[in-house]
């Protein structure tokens, strides 16, 4: 699927490479060395960079920065947002690969295709066709103003303009995880009697919980982090339409730049988060997966 | 329950899978359906059970036309070719699973439940297993769970999927048996799909030879064994020898050696071909009736019977069985001429057969 | 859409309905108002907002950039890799879990701390423009920042399929008496060339759309510093949707075109895989 690399779940349960045949020793950590000193440089410097700022003028102007009302609002509306589109895009995942792994029809190939497009459209762009489309110059427009309903520049725009980039990623961690898992199990619940629902909750949801969960994460994370997108559709009205990407870079368009990089570091700390919980959910995956095949060993 | 098929026609696209297979099953039989792989017999297995539907024909369950009911309502048991376990349930929850998505008011309440699946468990001799889960049971104990599902929902008819196929000689042969006397105790109509015809013969009350989507015979295990209807069936139901022949005056002349089948056939010469199994042939040191010239190619006594292959006259290789104490007294040794005398073969020719 | 043949699962009808009914909605009717509007436009006025120097200039810029970083990946992606699945050392599953950092962290913050990294006062920057290489505010910078957002694609492409080389091979190899050098060159490098290049071109893809990390460092002016993606929004706020929708058209169709290549190149690692 492209766009956006796969989990590791699938590698779950495969030995670890044992290659016999290696490098001499001075080769190998002249390599080991450019890679960590390349990985150190793009990935640890900003982190500090970030965390040197954020303190510069002090924990207590730091901990002042994050309680400021409008701090407050952005943090409470990027709350209001994941919790929204975190479960809505879960049940299209849910949907989409249960029709599209239990079933055989014409265009399949094709859907999978087209649910992955978000992945490779530019954020600014996925805002832009939601300002074409509700705008006030937009397709809809003249109707959505004679109805007083505001999408742009208001909280509904975020909502799309979210669901939009962080559409496809459920739907991408079930649909191998569930074509691998096959359906002889849902075969044998309804040869046993069992209708759709009782199939789906009792068989396959538990077979799949660490895949879901897994795509339950990452989603959480971009609908959290998104900034292009909600920026076009937002309107930055303070209090009002700011995400913390927002208001972040409202600040910092402000010169106040240590405010700026405090609250970046909620995202900062929201991104150390997430890799924890993915990194978490990819051992437990393992875990199961090893410990199947140890036990298949008894047959 | 007894089930009838009629006229059942399957196709996938352009594939016919089933091409108008007939049958009817009486209440109470274990059939087997046997078969090479693509002959269709999963396919048929399939329909019956609403997993598959037919592009055309009809499946009745004690006379009522089940062809358009849901899988769900057929009261069917089905254990799957590899048990598709629930691999997160554990056996308990397995065995319990068609008991408890039954709507409320036929649900038993949990203690009925519990004490089916333990009941069950005994029958299938994995009490204590309840709760293992599927990852640490060996193949033939899942085995065991799958039908232990699959019985608890006292299915009318029980469907097997090559159960024993992704097993281990030894332990196969224990499940054949096992199936054998549940079937003798439980008396429910059983149908299981397999491509071993040793398991056919031994297990099933009557066997359903099919290949290529059509039924080549119906019978029990002695009748299709002893008595073959056509060249498949013969071939496919164990070892075989063939020699091309011609039919000349009411005798059989492999390599103008005249052999003793009463072919009914009358004195004009034909080409035919005689199909024998090699313990139907015996190895001596002098010139009988009905008999070739050979020499001994290679010999193998460990096993039951003796192996022996012998070059024919006409240059074919022949293998013949030998019972061990006759090989002891033969003490054949390699490349020895010797004679091969054939004790009862059975002709095929493309218009008819003895 | 009709089922191709008949199944005895249940749901078939309620979830690809949902499924279609969802995915029009939010990602099929709104990606279809810029091609409408697009076309809306005429030919003639599409093809002067697209041709203007500008928007040449910004499109020339996001191009070479992403291709640059793209390839600053490929190589040290390549690297990080085989580090990472060949070699053992302290904290390498730390080091491993972190590899997808530039995806976890938000755009904008990317953005901000990159900038003041690279600024003329920052930690790196200061020593950049010591050697008088100006760091921010150039293509330079972009280029840094679109190397830190892509630097995950190509390891994690490539990681998987350097852990399922069968050593076999080159042991075979080693004895027919080729070092390590010819053994990478020959018979390596062929067996992870489609995964690498499905690795670069996300990475690739990815970097042409940017806006959050490359807009603060890249200063936006017109003409030198401007990506495509900034162009749109800034056309956006002198309500140009005309303009900001052409160039729109002109970026969703390479991006189509780089999902078609990207679905090219993993049908062929699938298939060299599978060998």
């Amino acid at each position: 699927m492209a766009g956006i690399v796969g989990s590791k779940l699938g590698m779950a349960g495969k030995a670890a490479h044992r290659p016999i045949l290696s490098e001499p020793r001075w080769i190998r950590v002249l390599l080991t060395t450019i890679a960590l000193g390349f990985l150190a440089f793009f990935l640890v410097l900003p982190i500090a960079m970030v965390l040197a700022q954020a303190l510069k003028k002090g924990f207590a102007f730091y901990l002042h920065s994050l309680s400021d009302p409008d701090a407050l609002s952005a943090i409470r509306l990027t709350l209001i947002v994941a919790a929204v589109s975190v479960p809505l895009n879960l049940l299209f995942g849910l949907a989409a690969s249960w029709s599209i792994t239990k079933f055989d029809f014409w265009g399949k190939k094709f859907l999978i295709t087209l649910i992955d497009l978000p992945f490779s459209v530019s954020p600014v762009i996925s805002g832009l066709i939601f300002v074409l489309l509700f705008g006030a110059q937009g397709v809809l427009g003249q109707w959505l103003g004679e109805h007083n309903i505001k999408i742009i520049f208001s909280v509904p725009g975020i909502i799309l303009a979210t669901l939009f980039v962080t559409f496809p990623f459920v739907a991408r961690e079930l649909i191998p995880l569930m074509q691998s898992q096959g359906n002889e199990e849902e075969y044998a619940a309804v040869t046993l009697g069992a209708n759709g629902w009782q199939t789906f909750w009792r068989v396959t949801l538990p077979n799949i919980k660490w895949g879901l969960l897994y795509g339950v994460i990452l989603c959480n994370a971009r609908a959290m982090g998104e900034f292009g997108a909600v920026s076009v559709v937002s309107g930055h009205i303070r209090g009002l339409t700011n995400t913390i990407p927002l208001h972040v870079e409202i600040l910092y368009n402000e010169y106040n730049f240590t405010a700026a990089f405090a609250v970046a570091s909620i995202l900062m700390l929201l991104a150390f988060v997430t890799l924890i919980l993915k990194h978490w959910v990819e051992w437990r995956a393992e875990q199961e997966a090893t410990q199947a095949e140890r036990e298949a060993g008894v047959s | 329950m007894s089930i009838e098929v009629h006229q059942v026609v399957k196709k996938f696209g352009n594939f016919t899978a089933l091409k108008g297979i007939s049958l009817k099953i009486e209440t109470g039989e274990l059939l087997a359906l046997l078969g090479p792989s693509g002959s269709g017999k999963t396919t048929l297995l399939r329909v019956i059970a609403g997993l598959e539907e037919a592009t055309g024909g009809q499946v009745f369950f004690l006379g009522d036309d089940v062809s358009s009911r849901k899988v769900q309502d057929r009261g069917v048991g089905f254990v799957f070719q590899h048990y598709a376990l629930f691999r997160h349930m554990t056996v308990f929850d397995n065995i319990a699973f068609g008991l408890r998505v039954r709507p409320r008011d036929l649900r038993p309440s949990e203690e009925e439940i519990a004490e089916k699946v333990h009941e069950l468990l005994r029958l299938v001799r994995l009490d204590g297993m309840a709760t293992r889960f599927p990852s640490q049971l060996s193949g033939g104990q899942r085995q065991r769970v799958a039908l232990a599902r699959a019985l608890a929902i006292e299915p009318k008819v029980l469907l097997l999927d090559e159960p024993f196929g992704s097993l281990d000689s030894k332990v196969r042969k224990e499940l054949r048996q096992w199936l054998r006397s549940l079937h003798d105790r439980l008396h429910m109509t059983t149908i299981f799909v397999t491509h071993d015809q040793e398991e056919a013969l031994e297990v099933a009350d009557r066997v359903v030879v099919m290949n290529e989507g059509r039924i080549e015979q119906m019978g029990t295990p002695d009748e299709v064994y002893h008595k073959p209807v056509n060249s498949f069936v013969y071939n496919f139901l164990g070892n075989v020898n063939l020699f091309h022949c011609r039919l000349e005056g009411g005798k059989a002349y492999i390599a103008n050696t005249p052999v003793s089948i009463k072919t009914g056939v009358g004195p004009e010469a034909q080409k035919a071909k005689i199909y024998i199994r090699p313990h139907l042939l015996e190895i001596s040191h002098e010139k009988k009736d009905d008999s070739f010239k050979g020499v001994v190619q290679f010999l193998n006594s460990a096993g039951a019977v003796a192996k022996v292959e012998v070059l024919s006259e006409w240059g074919e290789a022949i293998q013949v069985e030998v019972p061990q104490e006759r090989f002891r007294i033969l003490n054949l040794q390699k490349g020895e001429e010797i004679y091969v005398i054939l004790k009862d073969a059975k002709l095929f020719n493309e218009d008819y057969m003895i | 859409m009709k089922l191709k043949h008949y199944s005895a699962l249940p749901g078939f009808g309620i979830s690809l309905g949902f499924t279609l009914f969802y995915l029009s909605l939010i990602v099929l009717i709104p990606l279809s108002t810029i091609f409408f509007k697009a076309f809306g436009l005429g030919w003639e006025h599409f093809w002067q907002a697209v041709t203007s120097a500008r928007t040449l200039a910004a499109l020339r810029l996001s191009f070479s950039t992403s291709l640059v970083s793209a390839l600053i990946n490929a190589c040290f992606g390549l690297l990080v890799a085989w580090v990472l699945v060949r070699y053992e050392f302290p904290g390498k599953k730390l080091v491993d879990a972190f590899v997808d950092f530039p995806f976890a962290l938000p755009t904008a913050v990317a953005g901000i701390a990159l900038t003041a990294l690279y600024s003329q006062n920052g930690w790196v920057g200061k020593q950049l423009y010591a050697m008088g290489i100006k760091s921010a505010f150039s293509p330079f910078g972009i280029t840094i920042a679109l190397v830190f957002i892509g630097l995950p694609f190509v390891v994690r492409t490539v990681e998987p399929v350097l852990q399922n080389l069968e050593s076999e091979v080159e042991e075979a190899a080693s004895s027919l008496g080729a070092n390590r050098w010819q053994i990478f060159l020959k018979i390596i490098l062929p067996t992870i060339a489609p995964a690498l290049m499905t690795g670069s071109a996300m990475a690739f893809s990815r970097a042409l759309g940017e806006y959050g990390s490359v807009v603060f460092i890249a200063g936006n002016m017109p003409m030198k510093t401007e990506i495509a993606p900034l162009l749109i929004m800034t056309k956006l706020e002198q309500y140009d949707y005309a303009g900001a929708t052409a160039i729109a058209g002109v970026m969703l169709i390479v991006s189509f075109i780089m999902l078609l290549v990207l679905n090219i190149l993993q049908a062929w690692s699938r298939q060299s895989e599978s060998l």
